[in-house]
């Protein structure tokens, strides 16, 4: 769902940046409420932040011959709000677009809006609307449904993005400038790929939203008074986050077994394949041919120069080691800037 | 009475800028208050002082040597995860730090961009260098620098030296502090005269330093001070042995 770069035009770029700036605006007003009721709310940033970067690492593969990953932006919108998600998620975007070239950095605003707007706000408003509907287990369902119903969406929404290029921005002849795929080609692709992606996101978010209810019930957004919440029960929720993240590390060398691009992630030769096999013009886009190619310092997730599989699948841990440090980093920093201008305050 | 003493005035001098000399004052004043901070700084990284700083040149010296972008990852990685045991607050000065330092190694470097020949690895390479760096001068004491020299065999009398100059920075920057409010509380109006001062402060501040460093010496000798700092020992624990390992990888990537 990583948006690459030169699939959207630099107007449609600014618009989604536009729509993203008081989203982001908005969500840092709320969370700086959140941390002064709630401290522990930027270290769990980053590590919201680290669990997402590496459930977005899982490639599944998935039928059409591509691939595609959960985002895990509904499970940390119920565990820690969705104000918060939206910035955790968006800091996940930064860190994949400018290190390891996944997203381009002109559509991080685009990238944001599907993935760290509408899936954690939808999944969010699933989750509360189930637990109204559904008496007994609303809460379980909601997790599942959020995280479904949320991808789809974000999904959904990415390939109107997608699908729009071709119609309002082409040369005289008629020949898109940037994605080629029109709208009836790219909003099915972009459903009918997380329709079933979906189902992992759900069951992701249901999982991990269980095992946290079940051992640090109290650490969930608005479950309880956070004042009341005991030391020991945040010290569990630390804990089983680590460990979740620690495994999810582990296992992150599995994504490399689906080797194939995610829909509309192809190079230039691959929008050409694909062009062919729907029937298009074959005809590369301008801007995919002398568009802006900004190369990441550890593009697609490897170490430069070693393609062996054993390499690759280091280079994959490796880059999920190097996100997670950012992020935890990231969110010191943060915590000692905001304690600073709250002692400024005072 | 003349008519012009009957006049109601409200007379209000010009702020004047303070002249030469004396605009160094508030330098100096927030210098001295700065060093007084940096003196406040508690340990933390709690590490054996020479096994750090062994740590610290070979994480220097693996990145002046290697161009392998994987090695350059790994050590920018240890770093980070030797950044991760501080808190918030250290790590963000060991930042501020690093980007001044960097921000001036920019300038430098800036003629090789503007001819072509500039290299964005190298710089990559030398802004690790600098946090490495920085790190190690955040949060180790100067007696535990010392300590690591002493270890290191560097001889006494540099080990002296440092630590005279480190411990009396203070103490003449005060004095100094102190000569130019007397020069400013004397003089009247925009006076030139201070910057004919110069050699005047300095040379009494030169003679107040020998006095000083004489009677410091005499008091060190009467408290049986021989010149040898036998007494500084630490033991290695832990967490020491963990750094030992993790330096022994880096060191590997050298060889490799």
């Amino acid at each position: 769902m990583h948006i690459p770069e030169n699939y959207l035009s630099p107007a449609t770029c600014i618009t989604m940046f536009a729509a993203m700036a008081p989203v982001w605006y908005v969500s840092a007003k709320k969370v700086k409420v959140q941390i002064e009721e709630k401290k522990e709310t930027i270290p769990q940033l980053g590590i919201g932040a680290s669990l997402a970067f590496l459930i977005m690492m899982f490639n599944v593969p998935v039928p059409g011959g591509t691939t595609a990953h959960a985002v895990g932006s509904a499970l940390l919108a119920i565990l820690l709000g969705p104000w918060a998600a939206c910035l955790a998620v968006t800091l996940a975007l930064v860190v994949q677009a400018f290190l390891f070239g996944d997203g381009g950095i002109l559509c991080i605003g685009a990238n944001a809006f599907n993935m760290a707007f509408v899936l954690p706000f939808v999944g969010y408003g699933v989750f509360l609307l189930c637990k109204k509907i559904f008496k007994k287990g609303g809460d379980k369902i909601g997790a599942f449904a959020g995280g479904y119903l949320g991808i789809v969406c974000a999904a959904a929404c990415c390939g109107i993005e997608l699908g729009l290029q071709p119609l309002l921005f082409h040369t005289a002849s008629g020949h898109p400038l940037y994605c080629p795929y029109p709208l009836r080609i790219a909003v099915p692709a972009m459903v009918g790929v997380h329709l079933i992606v979906g189902l992992l996101e759900g069951t992701i978010s249901v999982a991990v939203y269980s095992y946290i209810k079940k051992i640090a019930p109290q650490t969930i957004y608005n479950a309880h008074d956070y004042q009341a919440v005991s030391n020991n029960a945040k010290s569990v929720w630390r804990k089983a986050f680590y460990w979740i993240i620690g495994i999810a590390l582990v296992l992150t060398p599995l994504g490399l077994l689906a080797s194939a691009p995610a829909w509309g992630e192809w190079d230039a030769q691959g929008v050409k394949a694909n062009l062919q096999r729907y029937h298009l013009p074959s005809i590369v886009p301008k801007a995919m041919q002398h568009g802006n190619s900004y190369h990441a310092l550890f593009d697609g997730y490897a170490i430069p120069g070693m393609n062996g599989h054993f390499t690759q699948a280091l280079g994959y841990i490796l880059c999920g080691v190097t996100a997670i440090i950012i992020f935890m980093l990231v969110s010191k920093i943060l915590t000692a800037l905001l304690s600073k201008d709250n002692s400024a305050d005072k | 009475m003349p008519d012009w003493l009957m006049k109601t005035e409200n007379y209000q001098p010009q702020p004047q800028k303070k002249s030469g000399l004396l605009s160094n004052e508030k330098i100096l004043t927030n210098l001295l208050n700065k060093l007084h901070q940096e003196s406040s700084i508690t340990q933390q990284h709690q590490f054996h002082p020479v096994v750090y700083l062994i740590n610290v040149l070979l994480i220097s010296l693996v990145l002046c040597c290697t161009n392998n972008r994987l090695t350059v990852w790994l050590v920018a990685l240890y770093e980070a995860l030797l950044l991760l045991r501080l808190n918030g607050k250290t790590i963000l000065k060991i930042f501020k730090r690093s980007l001044k330092l960097f921000i001036l190694n920019l300038f430098l470097y800036c003629p090789a961009f503007l001819l072509g020949t500039g290299n964005v690895f190298f710089l990559i390479k030398i802004g690790l260098v600098f946090v490495a760096i920085m790190t190690y001068a955040t949060t180790t004491s100067v007696y535990d620098f010392l300590t690591a020299l002493k270890q290191l065999h560097v001889p006494n009398f540099i080990i002296f030296q440092i630590d005279i100059f480190v411990k009396h920075l203070h103490v003449l920057g005060d004095f100094l502090l102190q000569m130019l409010q007397a020069i400013e509380a004397r003089s009247v109006g925009n006076s030139s005269v201070h910057n004919h001062m110069i050699g005047v402060i300095f040379g009494n501040l030169y003679l107040e330093m020998v006095k000083y460093g004489k009677e410091l010496y005499n008091a060190l000798v009467a408290r049986a001070f021989t010149g040898n700092y036998n007494y500084m020992r630490h033991r290695l624990n832990k967490r020491d042995y963990l750094l030992i390992g993790g330096e022994l990888a880096v060191f590997v990537l050298l060889i490799i």
